[in-house]
């Protein structure tokens, strides 16, 4: 076996670190863009945007249940793990930037490069990484190797982590796909493939699942289906939503990898049955109001506001109130999972707090503020990891 | 902003931020600037509103030190913008339009649009009223699972403003 760039247990825990910092990256950009769009107004985009952050929502807990089978532990609520936009991928190649904005065709030409499928010969790269997807081949990698090292050669136990840890799935409600409990290398493995199948897709195809495909088209999708609380009551956790394979949306229909849904958007036809990645889509038209949007000013900051003016204060409570949803999935990662179905709350109170941003005038005469997802410290409670309890 | 011209929203939303107490950042982040305007100008007339909005620029221009009492007296002590100021402040808490007393419709006239009713659904969603209790409109606004187990977001602030 060849030694990957990934050799160490401390190496392997520092990227997986990594990894929760890029799952979490996107998070902001994509829900700005998804934010900027008026209820009832393009209503597909927002049902492609929503279902894909919802799915890197669940990659950052599967992540987090891997830092931790491997001992490892997490740190979401420190300026460090924050990112300012715009900003480069961490940890990647920089060959690309994103930003904080609203819907448009540029916002969604950037989504399509953070999760593009890597080529098929591309070799894994732990730092400085071309895609996602050559990220998580290095982690396996890493893994693999530690794995056998600690079997052939009595190396250092990989999977020491405490298994009260782990998310499961009766925590994590309203969120797409299923929670894999890792535990040992084979469900590490299923982890890794869940995050890279959905974000860009096996190499080679757009659908993630290889049955029934059909073609799709408008009224397939129901926008509806996918707000968590209307379609399974409050607290009564899993049931059948999150029985369904996690290659298929919650309406149990097939769905593209996020890659080619953010390319049907931005091509403005949907994929079909037969089509490839070289073929493009080639279903039905998807139209889209490109203008009828919040007109974001992008990459807001607090800092752009007079201190005690009341769009700073409006700014400020927002990333106050963020600071205390990073808090909460802090203490859920490090051993209260039950803190998660808080922190679902202060998912509600960040989009309420968002969309408000999105309607108040910047001042400019043009642009409204938008929010801006940043780092603030903790207002009472230094140790700012008990902010929910 | 330039302060010279003339923009009846921006009039409508400052008065609105004096009758309910909310700052105009707040007003707009509820998104119903525009719809309230309309609702208000289809219901009374431009005539009617338009001197309601006049009424508060001359208030606003007059730099008075106490907009506040200004407002009472020019405003809310006038028998034809007395009622209609009171309307626009419980729409904007409640998103209901009360029908215009029948004193005031005897006087001023009883417009057709002039109807007690739940103005629209956004309306009742973001309703002042909620904000001010720090709570949820109830089948309206999702607040999450077990959200109703620590206590609602921003009562910490109040209780600091009681200390203080």
């Amino acid at each position: 076996m060849n030694i990957p760039t990934i050799n160490t247990l401390d190496s392997l825990r520092r990227h997986v670190q990594y990894a929760l910092a890029v799952e979490h990256f996107t998070v902001p950009p994509y829900l700005c863009a998804l934010y900027s769009i008026p209820e009832d107004t393009n209503r597909e985009a927002t049902s492609v945007i929503q279902s894909v952050v919802m799915e890197e929502m669940l990659h950052m807990v599967l992540v987090a249940n891997l830092l931790n089978a491997i001992g490892g532990k997490a740190k979401l609520n420190h300026p460090s793990f924050i990112p300012t936009y715009p900003n480069y991928l961490p940890h990647s190649a920089r060959d690309f930037q994103v930003s904080l904005g609203k819907f448009s065709r540029s916002a969604i030409a950037t989504f399509m490069r953070i999760e593009r499928p890597e080529k098929t010969d591309a070799p894994p790269e732990g730092d400085y990484f071309h895609s996602i997807g050559q990220f998580y081949a290095a982690v396996r990698d890493g893994l693999k190797y530690l794995v056998d090292q600690e079997q052939k050669h009595g190396g250092e136990r990989v999977f020491s982590g405490d298994s009260a840890l782990q998310i499961t799935r009766e925590y994590y409600y309203g969120g797409a796909g299923v929670i894999t409990v890792i535990k040992d290398l084979e469900t590490a493995e299923h982890a890794i493939r869940e995050i890279v199948d959905q974000g860009e897709g096996r190499p080679g195809e757009v659908f993630n699942d290889d049955n029934d495909k059909e073609v799709r088209g408008p009224g397939m999708r129901q926008p509806d289906q996918l707000e968590p609380t209307r379609q399974e009551p409050a607290g009564t956790h899993a049931g059948g939503y999150l029985e369904a394979q996690h290659h298929k949306n919650f309406s149990g229909e097939e769905e593209p990898a996020h890659y080619y849904r953010f390319q049907e958007l931005f091509e403005e036809r949907y994929y079909q049955a037969g089509d490839t990645p070289e073929t493009g889509p080639r279903g039905p038209e998807l139209p889209l109001l490109w203008d009828n949007v919040y007109n974001m000013r992008s990459n807001s900051k607090a800092s752009d506001y007079a201190e005690g003016s009341q769009i700073r204060r409006k700014l400020d409570g927002f990333n106050h109130c963020y600071m205390r949803l990073l808090d909460g999935l802090q203490s859920a990662f490090c051993g209260k999972p039950a803190e998660i179905v808080r922190a679902v709350s202060l998912m509600y109170e960040v989009k309420e707090r968002a969309v408000e941003l999105m309607r108040i005038p910047s001042g400019d005469g043009d642009t409204t503020v938008g929010p801006s997802f940043e780092y603030v410290p903790p207002k009472r409670d230094p140790g700012g990891s008990q902010a929910l309890s | 902003m330039e302060t010279d011209r003339i923009d009846p929203l921006e009039d409508f939303v400052g008065l609105s931020a004096v009758l309910t107490g909310f700052e105009t950042a707040e007003l707009h982040g509820t998104g119903l600037v525009e719809s309230h305007y309309k609702t208000i100008l289809d219901i009374l007339g431009e005539r009617i509103f338009g001197r309601l909005l006049l009424t508060w620029r001359q208030i606003r221009e007059s730099e008075a030190n106490d907009v506040d009492f200004d407002v009472r007296k020019k405003i809310l002590e006038n028998s034809l913008l007395g009622p209609v100021a009171r309307n626009i402040l419980v729409l904007w808490y409640t998103g209901n339009w009360n029908q215009m007393p029948g004193e005031w419709r005897d006087q001023y006239g009883a417009a057709a649009g002039d109807r007690t009713r739940v103005v629209s659904a956004a309306a009742y969603r973001q309703g002042l009223v909620w904000r001010a209790v720090l709570a949820h409109p109830p089948a309206a606004k999702q607040p999450g699972f077990g959200s109703w187990t620590p206590p609602p977001e921003g009562a910490d602030e109040i209780d600091d403003e009681w200390r203080q």
